[in-house]
């Protein structure tokens, strides 16, 4: 598994893992009430431990095989990137197009905020599970 | 994923160049060792120029490291 491979996994566990608890603790009944103001640290704190732990495991993984952290893209690795962020940029589109909708069927901002959110989310987990499908079955 | 209609000698020309690894044959024309693996199992289609270093390195021509099997 080449270095690259592994920060994909890492970074779609980690993606996948942390939107999901932010999706399973934000307080959807709170949508449209001043309350939900109080919860805006909570994209914040989801968004700093995520970035702190793919840092330190990143930095773990290139300690643990310095040699493969410096090897340079080939093309296989171009390829692949190329066509997962194709695919990821489609996925992007319809979630932003659906955003627009939803901006003109609610006013409530929280809700459409989140909806872009998870446009982005679900656009870079499909540009990543579609890099690690085309490592491990071919591209 | 669909595989590439030709095949390849790469793993038969790695052992007859003296059990040469993947990985050096990675080195020697500038992909990883994964790459290599992926393009002997089939898994990806190399560049025309990859493909042309391959059979550089071997000394032999294009068509005697790849072979055409679709129509």
């Amino acid at each position: 598994m080449t270095f690259r491979e592994k920060i994909d996994w890492l970074t779609l566990s980690v993606i996948a893992l942390a939107f999901g608890w932010y999706a399973m603790v934000f307080p959807w009944g709170l949508t449209g009430t001043p309350a939900l103001a109080a919860q805006g640290g909570l994209l914040i704190v989801v968004a700093v431990a995520m970035t702190l732990v793919l840092t330190i495991a990143s930095i773990a993984l290139a300690i643990h095989r310095p040699r493969e952290a410096t090897v340079e893209a080939d093309e296989r690795d171009r390829d692949i990137t190329r066509s997962a962020s194709t695919r990821a940029y489609y996925v992007l589109i319809v979630g932003a197009a659906c955003c627009f909708a939803l901006g003109y069927w609610t006013a409530d901002l929280a809700a459409v905020l989140n909806a872009l959110l998870a446009s982005i989310v679900i656009a870079e987990l499909v540009r990543l599970a579609s890099q690690v499908a085309a490592y491990r079955l071919g591209q | 994923m669909a595989k590439p209609p030709f095949s390849n000698d790469i793993r038969t020309l790695r052992f007859l160049a003296g059990e040469m690894t993947q990985g050096d044959l990675g080195d020697r024309v500038g992909v990883t060792r994964q790459t290599i693996a992926a393009i002997e199992q089939g898994k990806y289609s190399p560049s025309l120029e990859v493909a042309f270093r391959i059979a550089r390195v071997f000394d032999k021509p294009l068509e005697t490291v790849f072979q055409w099997d679709g129509d």
